[in-house]
């Protein structure tokens, strides 16, 4: 994509990211992050404006959830701090890790080119990593290095993919999905994701695990992979998350798995041909994911939105499944009931316990009701148009 | 030249396997560079150059100075280990024998391959995805419309770096 505003979208984020490393106070850190997440929102709102592509839909999404994050985020710094879980020079890393992140995403999402978009992704994981990695302690040490050796391996598979790409395309296109598929957090490279959505700082986990998996989305769209490539994978992904939500887990592994689960049923779902449900799967997903964390896992109307999200999905994947193979639904039905059920059991019977963290939470649950059930004609047009 | 540099390649990769020092594999790492920038040569001499320069010295360099052991502690089955080593060759080579001058792409695969299992299976990640960046410098020089972009892509050692990084900040 070509233009000042899409140039504008990737470089707020790393601009900022390099004011970041150079101050020292953690307040004006935090002001200085949130005014530079505004103000991306802004210039996202204009490219969407200007262009209505799958590409510049996820660009209004990724900076709309990082402004919500931005603002109702340094809260839990603060709190953090107190506890002595960061220090002053960690949260500077967190801050620059936040926007260079932000920075990777958006670049990869709007990158021209293979390199581009596979440069922009490791950057993208780098930045995760220091985002996970900034709260002090062994067990957030252990997340980022395991974030860093499962993406690592995945992007070096995507790169071997890329370079087979023009040699011998199916192969290329297998390793191009076993690749990216690490960064979304599916099988079979998804350990990273559990541990980095317990153990990161809170805001931080919301946006790697909520945001970062969404781009590898947007490629299985584009990239030409072999069908049944992708719904092999993403039904593994779908049965291996919605079991594992029936083990013990605290609350943010649980977001995490249910995550997983879902995002193999996108994939499934791009598999079958249904690419605008798929695509509009992957947004809902993103802001009840995004919903739930923001209320620190508390609020029950986001968590029951997040639960309730897989019997969407099937209404939505049944007659494009059925049309491919009706025993298809056997596996997907029974995958997303695990998943649904896996989630509702762990629900909170409380809401959020304050305007901050239900603020942000109720918003993005409105916005997926919305987007689900009342999405105004135009729109749904300009979805199906965008990932068709 | 290019099939013996390839073959070169992928047999210190298969001794990579058999190494128990972090010393020793970070020298076979070097020498494993160097043959895997020779094909590449031919073409983009620069490219050849920083890969050695970054794959070859650089990295096992920084692996050696800051190991905190001297041995490589495997993981899991040695037997197991082997067994899914020997298929993945036997696999890449069968399905990819044909494919590039002198079977390059075939054993640049194995490379990648087998350094990316060994990653997650024994301690020093950083030397295993260290032999797959070999592995991917050798299928880019097979690559018949290789651009700068992409030649660098596969010539500098972003993710065996990070993780090094990683390795250093979390100790």
């Amino acid at each position: 994509m070509s233009g000042v505003l899409p140039l504008i979208v990737v470089a707020l984020p790393i601009v900022s990211a390099a004011v970041l490393a150079s101050v020292a106070s953690w307040r004006l850190g935090a002001w200085i992050n949130m005014g530079s997440a505004s103000l991306q929102f802004v210039a996202a709102c204009a490219l969407v404006w200007s262009a209505g592509t799958a590409e510049t839909q996820l660009v209004l999404l990724t900076s709309l959830v990082a402004m919500t994050v931005s603002w109702f985020g340094h809260r839990d710094i603060a709190a953090l701090l107190t506890a002595r879980s960061l220090n002053r020079q960690r949260v500077r890393l967190y801050h620059v890790g936040y926007q260079t992140l932000i920075g990777g995403i958006q670049g990869a999402a709007l990158g021209t080119g293979t390199i581009l978009t596979w440069l922009a992704l490791v950057v993208a994981v780098a930045a995760a990593a220091a985002v996970t990695g900034a709260a002090r302690g062994p067990a957030a040490g252990v997340a980022c290095s395991r974030l860093l050796v499962s993406c690592g391996t995945g992007l070096m598979l995507a790169l071997l993919g890329t370079l087979l790409l023009g040699m011998i395309p199916d192969l290329a296109g297998f390793f191009l999905l076993l690749g990216y598929a690490a960064l979304a957090g599916l099988v079979p490279l998804h350990s990273w994701i559990a541990k980095a959505a317990a153990e990161g700082v809170a805001p931080g986990a919301t946006i790697v695990t909520a945001l970062l998996p969404n781009v590898p989305i947007l490629l299985f769209i584009r990239l030409s992979i072999a069908p049944w490539l992708l719904m092999a994978f993403g039904l593994a992904s779908l049965l291996v998350g919605a079991t594992a939500l029936h083990a013990r887990l605290d609350p943010r592994r649980c977001v995490a798995l249910a995550g997983m689960a879902q995002l193999g049923m996108v994939m499934f779902g791009i598999g079958v041909g249904a690419k605008p449900a798929a695509w509009l799967h992957v947004m809902l997903l993103a802001l009840a994911r995004s919903a739930v964390l923001q209320s620190q896992c508390s609020d029950m109307i986001a968590w029951l939105t997040l639960a309730l999200l897989p019997l969407l999905a099937l209404y939505l994947l049944a007659g494009p499944t059925a049309a491919v193979s009706p025993w298809l639904l056997v596996p997907l039905a029974v995958g997303m009931l695990l998943a649904a059920w896996g989630m509702l059991e762990r629900c909170p019977v409380s809401f959020a316990a304050d305007w901050v963290a239900a603020t942000p939470a109720w918003l993005q649950v409105a916005l997926v009701v919305l987007l689900a059930f009342a999405m105004p004609g135009p729109l749904g047009g300009w979805f199906c148009v965008a990932a068709g | 030249m290019i099939a013996v540099a390839g073959a070169a390649t992928l047999l210190l990769s298969v001794w990579l396997l058999l190494t128990r020092r972090v010393d020793t594999a970070a020298r076979l790492c070097t020498l494993q560079a160097l043959c895997a920038a020779v094909p590449l040569g031919d073409r983009m001499p620069a490219a050849a150059i920083l890969a050695f320069a970054l794959n070859g010295v650089a990295l096992p360099s920084a692996v050696m100075r800051m190991r905190d052991s001297p041995m490589l502690v495997p993981r899991g089955r040695v037997l197991l280990r082997w067994a899914v080593a020997f298929v993945l060759l036997v696999v890449t080579i069968v399905v990819l024998g044909n494919v590039g001058a002198g079977g390059t792409v075939a054993t640049g695969t194995s490379v990648v391959l087998l350094g990316l299992l060994m990653a997650g299976l024994r301690g020093h990640p950083t030397l295993y995805l260290l032999s797959s960046q070999n592995g991917l410098l050798l299928v880019a020089s097979a690559s018949p419309d290789l651009s700068v972009s992409a030649a660098l892509a596969a010539a500098v050692p972003l993710i065996p770096g990070l993780v090094l990084a990683d390795a250093w900040l979390h100790p």
